[in-house]
C-alpha cells in the first residue's frame, strides 16, 4: 500500500506528460506539422473587399481576398479557392457556371507579408448565395493538413434580370421563316402555273 | 446540273457565249438551285434553325444571361459555318454530279470555255452565303446590344464568310473535277471542313495553339470574328487573322481555275 502510495504521484506525472504531448500533437497545425518552420494555418487571416453585394444575374462584380501571414515564418504554396454555398437552401449553384476560374495558386507569403487575389463572380440564377475564400497548403504540406483557412462570408443577393424581351424577339422568330416559306411557295407557284 | 444544250442550242446565242459564257452557266446554275426545292429548303430549314436559337436565348433563364455580344457572334458564327458548308457542298457537286448524271458531255461540247464553266458554277454554289447572310441579319437587329455591335457582327461575319466560301467553294471544285463519283467528292470535301472546323471547338493554348488558330483558315476566321464582336477589337488589331483565309481563298481559287481549263469528261485533266 505504502510502495504504490509512492508511485501514483509518479504514475499521474508520467500519465499528465503524456496527455499534454498527444495534445500538443493533436491541436498543431498541419502546415507547421509537416514543414517545421513553415507558419500554421491559424496564423493566416484571409479578409475580402466586400462585406456584402446585390447584384443582378448576368451582371458580373469582382472582389479581392487579402491573405496575411502574421506568424513567425514563410508559408508553403497555398491553393486559394473560391467558394459558393446557397444560404436560402433553394438555388442551384453550380460553381463552374459562376466564376470561370476559382482556383488560383499562391506562392510561399513571407513572415508578416500578404497576398492579394482578385475573383470575379457571375450569378447565373437569382436566390442568396454566401461567397467565401478557403486557403489550403499545397501537396505536400496538405497530409495531415488541420483546420483550413478561410474568409468571411459575402452573402450576395441575385434579382433576376433578362439581356433579352421574349416578347421582343418573338415577331422576328415567327415572321422570318414565315416569310421565307410564303415567298418560296409562291414561286412555286408562279412556276408550276407558268 | 447545267445542260446548256437544253437551254442555249442556237448556234446564233453561242457565239456571245464564248466571251460571258460564265454568266449563262451561272445563271441556269442559279435557276437550278433557287427555283427547283434545293435552296429554299435548305434556306428555310437554317431559319427555323435560327429562330429556335434566338428563342431559347430569349427565353432561357440560363441562356438569357448570357451576353448579347455573345448571342451576336454565335448567330454569326452559325450562319458562317452553315453557309460556308453549304456551298462547299454544291460546288463539290459542281463536276462529279454531272459526271454522275451523265450531263457533263453535253455541257462540255457548248463554246464555253471550261475556265468560265467552272466560274459559273463556283458563283452559283457560292449564292447560298450571301442569302443565309441577308436571314441571318434581322436575327442579328433583334439580339444586338447596340447599333455597332449589329454594323460590326454583320460585316465582320460576310467579309470572313466570304473569304471562307471562296477557298472551300473553290475546294470542293478541285476535288469534284478529279472524282468520277458525287459521293466521294461529297464526303472528301466535307469530312476536310469538318477537320478544319473542330479546332474552334477545342481549347486551343501555347504556342502549337497559337500556330493552329493562325494557320487554319477557319480557326482563323473564327477567331477575328470573336474578337471583333465579342471583344469589341479593332479590325486593324486583328488583321493578322485574316491573313489565313484571304491566303486560303487566293490559293484555292487559283488552284479551281488551273485545273478547271483542262477539266475533261472523265475524271481528272488532260495533260
Amino acid at each position: 500500500m505504502r510502495h504504490s502510495a509512492r508511485l501514483s504521484p509518479v504514475i499521474v506525472g508520467v500519465l499528465a506528460a503524456l496527455l499534454l504531448a498527444v495534445g500538443a500533437a493533436i491541436s498543431a497545425p498541419a502546415f507547421a506539422q509537416e514543414r517545421s518552420g513553415q507558419a500554421p494555418a491559424s496564423d493566416l487571416t484571409i479578409s475580402v473587399s466586400k462585406s456584402d453585394v446585390s447584384t443582378l444575374t448576368g451582371e458580373t462584380f469582382t472582389f479581392t481576398s487579402e491573405i496575411a501571414n502574421s506568424g513567425s515564418s514563410a508559408t508553403p504554396p497555398l491553393i486559394a479557392n473560391l467558394a459558393f454555398v446557397a444560404i436560402d437552401h433553394s438555388t442551384y449553384v453550380d460553381p463552374e457556371d459562376w466564376s470561370p476560374q476559382r482556383t488560383l495558386s499562391v506562392a510561399p507569403i513571407a513572415a508578416g507579408s500578404s497576398a492579394i487575389l482578385t475573383w470575379t463572380v457571375k450569378p447565373v440564377l437569382k436566390g442568396d448565395v454566401a461567397v467565401y475564400v478557403v486557403v489550403l497548403p499545397e501537396p505536400p504540406a496538405l497530409a495531415g493538413a488541420g483546420p483550413l483557412a478561410a474568409s468571411p462570408a459575402i452573402p450576395v443577393h441575385v434579382e433576376e434580370h433578362r439581356t433579352l424581351d421574349p416578347g421582343g424577339v418573338l415577331p422576328v422568330v415567327l415572321a422570318v421563316p414565315g416569310v421565307l416559306a410564303l415567298a418560296f411557295a409562291g414561286l412555286r407557284v408562279a412556276r408550276s402555273r407558268r | 446540273m447545267t445542260s446548256l444544250s437544253r437551254s442555249e442550242p442556237a448556234p446564233q446565242s453561242l457565239a456571245p457565249a464564248t466571251s460571258g459564257g460564265w454568266t449563262v452557266v451561272a445563271a441556269q446554275e442559279l435557276r437550278d438551285l433557287w427555283l427547283s426545292a434545293r435552296g429554299p429548303i435548305i434556306v428555310l430549314v437554317f431559319s427555323l434553325l435560327l429562330s429556335l436559337l434566338t428563342y431559347l436565348a430569349a427565353t432561357n433563364k440560363e441562356l438569357n444571361i448570357i451576353d448579347q455580344k455573345d448571342t451576336v457572334n454565335l448567330v454569326m458564327q452559325i450562319t458562317l459555318g452553315i453557309g460556308v458548308a453549304v456551298s462547299l457542298l454544291f460546288s463539290a457537286d459542281a463536276v462529279s454530279g454531272e459526271r454522275e448524271r451523265e450531263t457533263l458531255e453535253s455541257l462540255l461540247l457548248t463554246p464555253v470555255p471550261r475556265r468560265q464553266i467552272a466560274l459559273g458554277k463556283l458563283l452559283a454554289a457560292a449564292s447560298i452565303w450571301p442569302v443565309m447572310v441577308v436571314v441571318a441579319i434581322p436575327y442579328v437587329w433583334a439580339l444586338k446590344g447596340g447599333a455597332s455591335l449589329f454594323a460590326n457582327a454583320v460585316v465582320a461575319g460576310f467579309v470572313v464568310g466570304s473569304l471562307l466560301t471562296a477557298a472551300f467553294g473553290s475546294l470542293g471544285l478541285i476535288v469534284s473535277i478529279f472524282s468520277n463519283s458525287n459521293r466521294l467528292s461529297l464526303a472528301l470535301t466535307f469530312f476536310v471542313f469538318v477537320v478544319l472546323l473542330a479546332p474552334t471547338q477545342l481549347p486551343l493554348s501555347g504556342w502549337f495553339g497559337d500556330l493552329i488558330v493562325k494557320i487554319n483558315p477557319v480557326t482563323a476566321g473564327s477567331s477575328f470574328l470573336d474578337n471583333v464582336v465579342v471583344k469589341g477589337h479593332g479590325w486593324g488589331q486583328e488583321s493578322a487573322l485574316l491573313l489565313a483565309p484571304v491566303l486560303a481563298a487566293i490559293i484555292a481559287t487559283s488552284v479551281a481555275f488551273l485545273i478547271a481549263g483542262r477539266l475533261r469528261l472523265q475524271r481528272g485533266i488532260d495533260r
